[in-house]
């Protein structure tokens, strides 16, 4: 899962690892997170296909938002990951909890959208949510179907 | 009698059997020829036509996924290979057996196939967010034979 490697490069950098930790999320951050974090929801995925099979290429369309205590700090994180991510190819794996590691090849990374995301106080809370939203068009490797 | 996608079909060239791109598209071709008129002044109600002597059979392109591997010397899909005589350096190949096979449920094969000659290699624009893709064309030599599956 392309996400996962995502996940491990992203993780892989200094600026973005002592800030968010291990809380990166795919979906939704658990109930009671607190702390900087990133979520990641894939939106889309486009397959190639030519003559006789799917393509090894897919192309997966990720919003990543990163959430953080103000603006200042959301825009800290933000533009960690875009240094880190931006226009990036080249390989990226995982290690998945069998033990077995996962290397996608990406061909690019590309930003399709990015802006500040700011969400009014609820449940009782006083405090504004704070966070850096971006749509990112990740190309990238994927085994071939097999038909087996 | 089936109705068939082009999903399946393959394009070989020959013997052949190191250039074997991801094809996207195995361009149709088309064979046209004039309609003569032979209208005169005594004809009457609408002009008079009879078909030329010979069919002019149309080149067909081919696209592909462009790979590194088509371009390096001594891999596997050196489009070279296929532009060159592999036996002379330099010298453009001759004629080559050309052959289209359908996936044609109702027949192992269903093919055209026929003697040809390259006649076009490109490589398309390479840009950020597309894969890389280039094209062949191919110009049949004459009129190529159509296989049905008993003759196949």
């Amino acid at each position: 899962m392309i996400e996962r490697a995502i996940r491990s490069f992203l993780l892989d950098v200094d600026a973005i690892r002592t800030v968010v930790g291990t809380r990166v999320y795919a979906g939704f951050a658990p109930a009671g997170t607190s702390g900087p974090y990133l979520i990641l929801n894939r939106i889309a995925y486009a397959r190639e296909y030519y003559l006789a099979n799917e393509l090894p290429v897919a192309v997966v369309t990720l919003q990543l938002d990163a959430y953080e205590a103000t603006q200042a700090k959301a825009w800290d994180l933000w533009e960690a990951i875009r240094s880190r991510l931006s226009g990036y190819h080249g390989d990226m794996s995982y290690v998945a909890t069998s033990g077995d590691e996962s290397t996608y090849y990406v061909h690019e990374a590309t930003i399709q959208r990015d802006n500040f995301l700011f969400s009014a106080p609820a449940d009782a809370s006083d405090k504004w949510t704070t966070a850096y939203s971006s749509d990112w068009r990740i190309s990238h490797t994927q085994p071939m179907p097999t038909h087996s | 009698m089936a109705i068939i996608s082009g999903h399946g079909t393959t394009l070989a060239f020959g013997t052949v059997t190191t250039f074997t791109p991801l094809y996207t598209t195995i361009g149709g071709f088309a064979a046209t020829r004039e309609s003569l008129d032979t209208s005169s002044l005594s004809t009457t109600g609408s002009r008079t036509k009879v078909g030329g002597d010979l069919f002019d059979v149309g080149a067909f392109t081919s696209s592909f996924f462009f790979e590194p591997a088509l371009t390096g010397s001594g891999e596997s899909n050196e489009i070279e290979k296929l532009l060159f005589d592999p036996d002379e350096t330099g010298t453009v190949r001759g004629s080559i057996t050309a052959t289209i096979a359908f996936n044609d449920p109702t027949a192992a094969v269903q093919k055209i196939s026929g003697s040809s000659h390259l006649t076009g290699f490109a490589i398309e624009d390479m840009t950020t967010n597309s894969l890389v893709v280039a094209n062949i064309t191919v110009q049949w030599d004459d009129w190529p034979a159509f296989a049905d599956a008993a003759a196949s």
